[in-house]
């Protein structure tokens, strides 16, 4: 067992900042400004409490702060998860496990109860996970506090994920789907992340409808399970108590949680195209004003060129009075809200970017006064005088980091978890410092560069005061939000139903009425044309049949090798060059409804199944009659008929089923022709298959004869 | 020149020595932190020492907002909040002299122009008369150091540096480290005295662009202009902060300076300071710069009392849009002793998961993703609204939220409130109360407000036992007096792409 280890850190910082307006010793007021005479007193001196820093032998990281300054205990957790995890198909899945973490109940505390249970304290418990972390804060008073950290752990440790709180967060996911295009901001922020990083970028990718449909609740537990454990996050808490009672509340609460040695994946930290000008424009026309922004991928805020960027955004477009603000803002009128980014992140790179929103008859004329002034700092260095003022903003005012204890603890522990070195915060102001105007030029070359910026500018066009051509290539850019598959088929009812079985009757009189009823048994040969991959491979097919579940087929592919599949009821087997290998489960399920499928069967069977009447659609140019029948509803697996009103012959069947080869899923549907006389029954001679609206297989049939009688040894299974 | 301080209010700690939360300390402890003191001119200051942070927030109230706007001006004080950012004679100019005889040629281009426009003027007329107004902006423009106000806060170390304009009330703050004090007191000095109304057309640009960001082009700022507008006949309750855009067409630099001169008096205007500040130093600062402002004439009251109203009134909004759902009654001003009450009622109704309609639409019937209610909108200062806002699922329209709405605030009228959730509620606020007031500006937002709009700060401090003194009774009585129909404006917007025709 490993021993704990108490790390003690003791962080006296003086910051003292020496002030660059009017502090110069001498009689530097000559030509200044009133307010540039005042003589400050020194900055006082910001002392970083101490904190302590825990490993529990599980692995959980603690970090400990004391402030009886109010009479609250808090707490931040952070856990290695994200949703740049989440599969491409679950888009949503993370941000809805970290919702129902925390709604959705306990184990041993209701979700409703836990809800009242913490308002009526007065505390919070709030949890989510953004695309690079899981996150928990709480807040309790400190009166509380031991009842406050039973529920904090028992959410972390034992989240019931009810199902009922699921289809609440899924309510809420689809909700902000539905309304994603009501603010152009909104818009504007998305599209600009999908320019930069690509639409299918983990950090950009959109959650759809089909997407979170996706959702069970095993993902969400499974995602739970494999992120959330103590060797994979950290806890900080602060607030009005001793440590040393803290640290054992701590441990009593957490310390027989099991590590989970989880394998984080790395996060994915590229994007996935190149960075290059582009011009996307959506229309949206309830909107007298445009919003647009450009830019390209920025850097992490370990990248040497962090400083000068921070400085250089300062002067561009990051406060009151930087150049974007004076430009478009005060001097022109062109905008309320205009500014800039660094571009910078933490976790991953941020994207750099200018936005500005902006009246529509103005757009083109605002996207190049920002251009031109995001260019200006490229092609001139900023004077002293500017740069000063920048550093001295950024230098005064970062004792503004330092106000709430919590404030440095949080960060500390945010650096720590995202692996930045010890005195990453300490360095902050010396390297500022340090930054020169060639270092301002120097930056904004290297790592802005307009040529690569991709402007998303939404707005109604109609009113623009131009169509963007001037400033690259423009693409359209589709923001409509993909709808929902409604339900397949309307619901069934008393008329349809009858109608249904109506039509069946009557084709099960032209195909041979009693024929089918009492139908026992096929042999079918036919020969086949398969088109797959580029290729049409030829190939013959025996087939036996007795109904309702044995089957067995003997298939020759001529170069590619001969199968055989059989299907006996409860178990079936595939033998092939491979050998022998059992057909179990779904797909056995599969091969003994496609043996009931068989017109001929179905026909004669139908009473057995739910069938309903859908509206008429045209085949080959005939209005067809359209059954729906329900082969296995507990599986969603229906099967529709298209009749002939005429003759009541079967013109095509469709259904939904997986290629294959690919075993993408899609729909499938056969159209039958060349109906021939059977033994009493009608049955088609030709059929074509095809896979979602192309080609796979065109058959003959070659022989056909009803109630055969077929031998056992047809469903022997062979040795090997 | 007045002066209090406070001595601790001890006695409260033997009053409510049982009190769960040990409230009574805390209020004594926060009241520890105040220092308020008035100017001879009527100035107020209120000072909150925290020394943990070498940092100090600045928080301003002065009691002017768009219920003071005559109609064909409004707009106008948040015009001026605009303005205020612009600087002084001394600060943002390189040349006072010159630039104020260019901005009187502004002044005089723009009421050619107004007189061109309205005369009825042939189109070149026109023309001319905007190009000579464009060409006078441009002159007066070479006079000016852009933003000169905010850099320098900035520069100074100066965060959060914004203001807002409410209906009551606008506001200034901003946050500097505390060795700044002398240049807070001599910036802010400066503006509230000289203020100079330059750069007045193009940022009347730019608060048109405010409008268009948010209210235009924002589908909740549309129904709100309009659902203000239904529940207030005749009070400025009903009018938009930002303005209606013709008026803001028509504004002039002299209009923006009568508003100023008329509201901008030291009596009607509350300074807070809260953090590592002396009192004494801020009181010295205090006299020093803000001392030989004139005391001004107390502003003109708002005259129009809202009528009874008489019956309940619609707003539906066809709205490309996602649904959404207003509903609101009528309700007395902040300063009426069932104030505390409604609080109490709107966050047991819908604010928290455990609240009525939060249970009810969102877990229980899925109906709506979010709720709320707000106790007082838009102002407090005269009767308000008391409202109720619905954000329904996808596919669920705002009618289908309504009855549950309504009959959730039945129930409270007809079966008041068992005594566990009450004193849950209670808690919750109580709670809510320590973390507001843990914050600087939080702090501020409460003893300002209190002291601009009622005269007595201390209120505020005395919130959480007015939260404990409401009981179950009082909220059926208010629900009983407030929730009736005749009373009730509901608003909607129903989903409609734009050319569709007309659904039920």
């Amino acid at each position: 067992m490993q021993a704990e280890m108490i790390l003690k850190r003791s962080l006296f910082l003086t910051l003292a900042v020496v002030l660059a307006l009017g502090a110069v010793a001498g009689d530097a007021t000559a030509g200044k400004k009133p307010w540039e005479k005042f003589d400050f007193p020194e900055l006082g001196e910001i002392r970083i409490p101490d904190y302590e820093r825990h490993e529990l032998a599980n692995g959980l990281t603690v970090f400990l702060l004391e402030d009886h300054t109010w009479p609250l205990v808090e707490g931040r957790a952070i856990v290695r998860t994200g949703a740049a995890f989440e599969p491409d198909n679950m888009v949503g899945l993370a941000s809805v496990t970290g919702d129902v973490l925390r709604t959705g109940g306990t184990t041993n505390i209701g979700s409703d109860e836990l809800d009242e249970t913490l308002e009526r304290m007065g505390g919070t418990v709030e949890s989510w996970i953004t695309d690079t972390s899981g996150n928990l804060s709480f807040s309790f008073l400190s009166q509380d506090a031991e009842r406050g950290l039973d529920l904090v752990a028992d959410v972390l440790r034992n989240p019931a994920f009810e199902q009922d709180k699921i289809d609440v967060a899924m309510e809420g996911q689809k909700a902000g789907i539905a309304r994603r295009n009501d603010d152009l901001n909104g818009i504007v922020g998305r599209e600009i992340q999908r320019a930069v990083w690509g639409d299918d970028h983990p950090y950009a990718r959109n959650t759809e409808y089909t997407t979170l449909e996706a959702v069970t609740r095993d993902d969400v537990v499974g995602f739970y399970e494999y992120f959330y454990h103590p060797d994979n996050m950290m806890i900080a808490v602060w607030g009005d108590f001793d440590p040393t009672t803290m640290l054992a509340s701590l441990e009593a609460r957490f310390g027989d949680w099991t590590a989970g040695n989880v394998e984080v994946p790395e996060l994915p930290n590229e994007p996935n195209q190149t960075q290059r000008r582009r011009v996307l424009v959506a229309d949206k026309t309830d909107v007298n004003q445009a919003r647009f922004a450009m830019g390209h991928i920025g850097m992490r805020a370990d990248d040497p060129d962090y400083y000068s960027m921070s400085v250089a955004n300062r002067i561009l477009g990051g406060g009151f009075g930087d150049r974007l603000f004076n430009e478009v803002r005060t001097n022109r009128g062109l905008s309320y809200n205009v500014g800039s980014t660094t571009g910078v992140g933490f976790a991953a790179p941020g994207v750099f970017q200018a936005y500005c929103g902006t009246k529509s008859e103005t757009t083109e004329e605002a996207i190049g006064v920002v251009i031109e002034t995001i260019e200006g700092m490229r092609t001139e260095k900023v004077s002293e005088q500017e740069l000063e003022d920048a550093k001295d903003a950024m230098l005064n005012s970062n004792v503004f980091n330092y106000v709430r204890p919590q404030q440095v603890l949080t960060r500390k522990m945010n650096l720590e978890y995202l692996g930045y070195p010890d005195d990453f915060l300490e360095r902050f102001n010396e390297s500022v410092r340090a930054v020169s105007s060639d270092d301002v030029i120097g930056v904004m070359q290297r790592r802005v560069e307009p040529d690569k910026f991709a402007i998303v500018a939404v707005g109604k066009t109609e009113d623009w005061d131009g169509d963007l051509t001037a400033f690259g290539p423009v693409e359209e850019l589709d923001i409509s939000i993909p709808e929902p598959e409604g339900p397949e088929f309307p619901d069934p009812t008393d008329e349809s139903v009858e109608k249904g079985r109506a039509v069946l009757a009557a084709a099960q009189t032209a195909h041979g009425g009693a024929v089918l009823t009492s139908i026992k048994s096929l042999r079918q040969d036919s020969s086949l044309s398969i088109s797959v991959q580029g290729m049409t491979i030829a190939a013959t097919v025996q087939a036996s049949t007795i109904f309702p579940d044995r089957m067995s087929n003997d298939i020759d592919l001529g170069a590619f090798g001969q199968m055989q599949q059989v299907v006996d009821g409860d178990s079936g087997f595939n033998k092939s060059q491979q050998g022998i290998q059992d057909i179990t489960g779904d797909e056995l399920a599969e091969a003994r409804a496609q043996i009931v499928e068989d017109p001929l069967y179905l026909l004669g069977h139908f009473d057995g199944f739910p069938v309903q009447l859908l509206d008429s659609e045209t085949v080959n140019e005939m209005s067809c009659d359209v059954v729906l029948v329900w082969i296995d509803d507990t599986n969603d697996r229906w099967l529709k008929l298209y009749f002939d009103p005429a003759s009541h012959q079967i013109v095509r069947t469709q259904q939904k089923t997986k290629h294959m080869v690919t075993q993408t899923p899609g729909i499938a549907h056969t159209d039958y022709s060349d109906y021939r006389d059977v033994d009493g029954a009608k049955a088609a001679f030709k059929f074509v298959n095809y896979f979602d609206g192309e080609v796979l297989i065109e058959g003959e049939v070659t022989s056909l004869q009803l109630n055969a009688k077929i031998d056992e040894t047809a469903f022997e299974r062979p040795a090997s | 020149m007045h002066r209090s301080v406070l001595a601790g209010l001890s006695f409260l700690a033997v009053v409510f020595l049982c009190a769960p939360l040990a409230q009574a300390q805390d209020i004594a402890k926060l009241e520890d932190q105040v220092t308020e003191f008035t100017l001879d001119n009527g100035l107020r200051f209120i000072v909150v020492e925290r020394h943990d942070a070498p940092v100090f927030s600045y928080f301003a109230q002065v009691k002017v907002g768009a219920v003071n706007e005559p109609m064909g001006r409004t707009g106008l004080a948040h015009m001026f909040e605009h303005m205020a950012f612009k600087g002084t004679d001394k600060l943002g100019t390189e040349n006072w002299g010159k630039e104020r005889r260019a901005l009187e040629d502004v002044d005089e281009a723009y009421a050619a122009l107004a007189a061109a426009r309205h005369s009825g003027a042939s189109d070149e007329e026109v023309a001319a008369a905007q190009a000579a107004f464009e060409a006078s902006q441009d002159a007066a423009r070479e006079f000016v150091v852009t933003n000169e106000f905010g850099s320098t806060v900035e520069k100074a170390g100066g965060t959060a540096l914004n203001a807002s304009t409410g209906y009551d009330l606008t506001t200034y703050f901003y946050q500097l480290p505390s060795n700044k004090l002398e240049l807070w007191a001599y910036l802010e000095s400066e503006r509230f005295q000289n203020p100079v109304m330059r750069e007045f057309y193009t940022e009347r640009d730019v608060v048109i662009e405010e409008r268009r960001m948010r209210t235009d082009s924002s589908p909740i700022g549309r129904l709100l202009e309009e659902f203000l507008a239904a529940a207030y006949l005749g009070h400025p309750y009903g009018r938009p902060v930002v303005g209606y855009r013709s008026d803001l067409d028509e504004f002039t630099r002299a209009e923006a300076m009568e508003l100023y001169q008329t509201y901008y008096v030291p009596s009607n205007i509350v300074i807070g300071m809260a953090g590592d500040v002396d009192p004494e130093e801020v009181r010295e600062y205090a006299e020093k710069y803000f001392g030989d402002w004139k005391a001004g004439p107390v502003p003109p009251r708002v005259r129009t009392i809202e009528p009874e109203q008489r019956g309940e009134r619609r707003v539906v909004i066809r709205d490309p849009g996602q649904p959404f759902l207003l509903m609101a009654y009528h309700k007395p001003a902040g300063d009426h002793e069932d104030s505390p009450a409604y609080d109490v009622l709107t966050t047991l109704l819908a604010n928290g998961r455990s609240s009525r309609l939060h249970s009810r639409l969102v877990k229980d019937e899925k109906k709506a993703v979010a709720v709320g209610a707000i106790t007082q909108i838009p102002g407090e200062q005269y009767p308000g609204l008391v409202l109720t806002f619905v954000v329904p699922s996808k596919g669920v329209g705002a009618g289908e939220c309504e009855a549950a709405v309504l009959e959730e605030i039945d129930a409270i009228a007809t079966n008041g409130v068992d005594a566990d959730e009450l004193a849950g509620v209670k808690t919750r606020m109580k709670a809510d109360f320590v973390r507001q007031a843990r914050s600087n500006i939080g702090m501020l937002r409460g003893l300002v407000g209190e002291e601009v709009l009622w005269g007595d700060w201390r209120a505020a401090l005395a919130y959480p036992f007015e939260i404990d003194a409401v009981t179950s009774e009082d909220l059926q009585r208010i629900a009983q007096e407030t929730f009736v129909e005749s009373n009730r404006t509901v608003g909607y917007i129903i989903t409609e792409e734009e050319g569709e025709d007309d659904a039920s």
